[in-house]
């Protein structure tokens, strides 16, 4: 009984360690492109990095 | 013959929009589905409380048909109309359905080891699970290894589309080889009192899934767009 109790919770925290995991990869990446395409866009012709 | 990709200046850039409340709003609605499932099934008569591992591995295995379903409609798209657009939205589908695809796995492994006693065997529907999880591991490496990216849309649509086949396959390998796995869990054919959290669940995954390959693909027009515009700059504005 106890041992059963301690695979559900591992799978529920996997699941929850997976999901928070790539949505925080997710948010970052996003962030980084945000940025990128900001200071691309104010780049002038000619000056690329 | 493949018409050549179309620059993807034609769509407007996605904008975050109200994607941010989506997103606290499909978290909040996984809390609720998990908690309420968890509370409101009874043990069943078998595995006892394992069978609330069914309450995340089938809605993860349903969320990773779904993704490389969304990866087979926009590869098929890529090959069609050549748009950069749906590659961007295919890559972003199959990163997150690799995703669930891993988890999918390691659920079942967790709730394996306690019912078959051992955490892995090459039963049909793990090793095809696998199989396609590797085919979508590859996929990724291909759009990493391309940097072309006309060639890495048709080169990667081609994957995506045999990956996607693979799909009916994994779903229908535990009618078509009677190995270990038992038959698919569905809300027709599970017990009454599991429906309800099958379901929930099943929502909930699928608007976690809606908001990941969103917002992953908000990520990849930006980055894309950037480099576009990184190009143009370097090429003194022509």
């Amino acid at each position: 009984m106890a041992s059963s109790i301690n695979f559900v919770i591992a799978a529920y925290a996997l699941t929850w360690v997976c999901l928070v995991a790539y949505a925080t990869y997710v948010h970052r990446t996003l962030r980084r492109a945000r940025d990128e395409y900001q200071r691309a866009s104010r780049q002038p012709a000619g000056e690329a990095r | 013959m493949i018409p050549p990709a179309v620059p993807h200046h034609e769509t407007p850039l996605p904008v975050a929009g109200r994607w941010p409340l989506f997103g606290a709003f499909a978290l909040v609605f996984l809390i609720f589905a998990q908690v309420s499932s968890v509370l409101v099934s009874p043990p069943d008569r078998d595995m006892g409380h394992l069978q609330k591992i069914m309450y995340v591995h089938v809605p993860a295995a349903w969320t990773t048909f779904l993704a490389f379903f969304v990866v087979l409609v926009f590869s098929l798209l890529v090959l069609w109309k050549g748009r950069e657009t749906h590659d961007l939205i295919a890559a972003s589908a199959a990163e997150v359905g690799a995703m669930f695809n891993a988890l999918t796995l390691a659920l079942g492994m967790i709730w394996g080891r306690p019912t078959w006693g051992v955490w892995w065997t090459w039963d049909a529907r793990l090793t095809s699970t696998l199989v396609l999880f590797l085919i979508f591991v590859g996929y990724l490496s291909l759009r990493a290894f391309i940097e072309e990216p006309e060639r890495r849309a048709r080169w990667s649509a081609a994957v995506g589309v045999l990956g996607a086949i693979n799909v009916p396959i994994v779903y229908m390998s535990v009618k078509w080889w009677r190995t270990l796995h038992q038959l698919q869990s569905s809300p027709s054919t599970v017990d009454p009192a599991y429906v309800y959290g099958l379901r929930v669940n099943a929502f909930a995954f699928l608007f976690v899934l809606i908001y990941l390959v969103r917002r992953r693909y908000e990520a990849a027009r930006l980055a894309r767009a950037a480099e576009q515009l990184n190009d143009v700059a370097a090429l003194g504005g022509r």
